[in-house]
């Protein structure tokens, strides 16, 4: 039952908003598959790196590394621009919750609580922000020895 | 072929992909390809999130500017995917320019999905994310409701012209008023999961997703107007979530 709660239910949550935010995006077809299947990965990296640190803001990194490097993969398979991937696949990382308690916390005068939360959003951010940009640059850096190989 | 007329075609291509939604770099490299391949020299292009300015010199040297500026934006990653495969299309086997524009209409007039779907999209939104952060059945009802209404407040609002600073300050402000009401009449039981899960219909994905791209391509007027923006969207949701909060008090 806990397996049920904590794996199966959050799993299928990420793939059904992941569905509707791809038709908000007016993705079609199979693409649509493929974006909904990047936002369960980025959520199954983060359940199985679980536990292997002290907080999880190194999970929403690795979390974000996944996506990446499957959104550029795919993108330089099917010839489609990474974004389509990417922008859907981020989402089950957003921090929603952690952003919502943090302006609870402002608006209720916490300053302490406001802080330690903002820290911790901004980590998150960060985090996310930094596994994009590294798998993205490596990712540029090789289509750009492809290219000049290509070209000489 | 005219320099004027691949000029302007160039420039079209690019304006309606900034305008669906795709990075700089791609645009900025749509135009550059194209242009290339049609043996224009000299090319110059620079875009920003609202504007394009293209430059090419014709064969005595002289400079043609294009200047496009893109007001609207929207979301629509299948019409970049199929603007991209045009400008691969373009470079590859040159067609002529009737024939391109014939392309871009088409693509332009692709079909959307229709405006049920689309509200269904955001219930189901506001549904599975109020389950995703831990609230019960009834919370995220209350969830899906609340999203489906933000999605009609939005279509509404854009009619009238809103700014989406506004928009957004409007739509959590509304989230956050029923949520605090669907709690004290029982509807729902956790206040801050209604409000989580609605309120996640409006993260904006697209616009973080290509703030990071383009700040990696080093496009940083590009990256900080983006950044700007989801930062803007996201003092707009804590804004409006922030005022309800504190006007009824007395109902929590």
């Amino acid at each position: 039952m806990e397996f049920f709660v904590d794996i199966i239910v959050p799993c299928l949550c990420v793939i059904v908003s992941s569905v509707a935010f791809s038709v908000e995006f007016n993705i079609r077809g199979f693409k649509l598959v493929l974006a909904t299947a990047g936002g369960l990965l980025a959520w199954i990296v983060y359940l199985l790196s679980n536990g292997i640190y002290v907080n999880d803001i190194p999970q929403y990194f690795l979390g974000a590394v996944a996506i990446s490097i499957y959104s550029e993969i795919l993108a330089r398979i099917n010839k489609v621009p990474a974004t389509l991937y990417l922008s859907i696949s981020i989402i089950p990382l957003v921090p929603g919750g952690d952003i919502y308690r943090t302006m609870v916390a402002f608006i209720n005068g916490q300053a302490d609580v406001f802080v330690e939360k903002l820290m911790y959003t901004f980590g998150i951010a960060g985090a996310i922000a930094l596994g994009v940009f590294g798998v993205t640059s490596i990712f540029r850096m090789i289509s750009y020895v492809r290219l000049k190989y290509r070209s000489v | 072929m005219q320099t004027f007329e691949i000029l302007n075609t160039a420039t079209d291509i690019g304006c309606h992909m900034l305008s669906q939604g795709a990075e700089i770099y791609r645009v900025e490299e749509s135009i550059k390809r194209i242009l290339n391949a049609y043996g224009q020299k000299d090319i110059q292009v620079y875009a920003v999130p609202g504007s394009i300015v293209v430059t090419v010199s014709d064969e005595f040297g002289m400079p043609l500017t294009k200047t496009k500026r893109i007001t609207n934006h929207e979301t629509n990653l299948d019409k970049v995917d199929k603007l991209n495969n045009l400008s691969r299309h373009i470079c590859k086997s040159k067609p002529g320019i009737k024939q391109i524009n014939a392309q871009i209409n088409l693509i332009m007039s692709r079909k959307t999905y229709p405006l049920i779907v689309q509200i269904i999209a955001y219930l189901v939104i506001g549904f599975s994310f109020a389950i995703f952060f831990e609230g019960s059945l009834a919370d995220a009802f209350a969830a899906s409701i609340i999203a489906s209404i933000i999605k009609l407040i939005q279509i509404g609002l854009l009619k009238l012209d809103a700014n989406e600073f506004f928009l957004t300050i409007i739509c959590s402000g509304f989230t956050a008023f029923s949520a605090i009401f669907a709690v004290h009449f029982g509807i729902a039981e956790n206040m801050d999961k209604v409000i989580i899960g609605a309120l996640m219909t409006l993260v904006p994905g697209i616009t973080l997703t290509n703030c990071m791209r383009d700040f990696i391509a080093g496009d940083f007027m590009a990256g900080l107007s983006r950044m700007v923006e989801a930062l803007l969207i996201a003092a707009g949701i804590a804004i409006g979530v922030a005022i309800n909060l504190t006007l009824f008090q007395s109902f929590i």
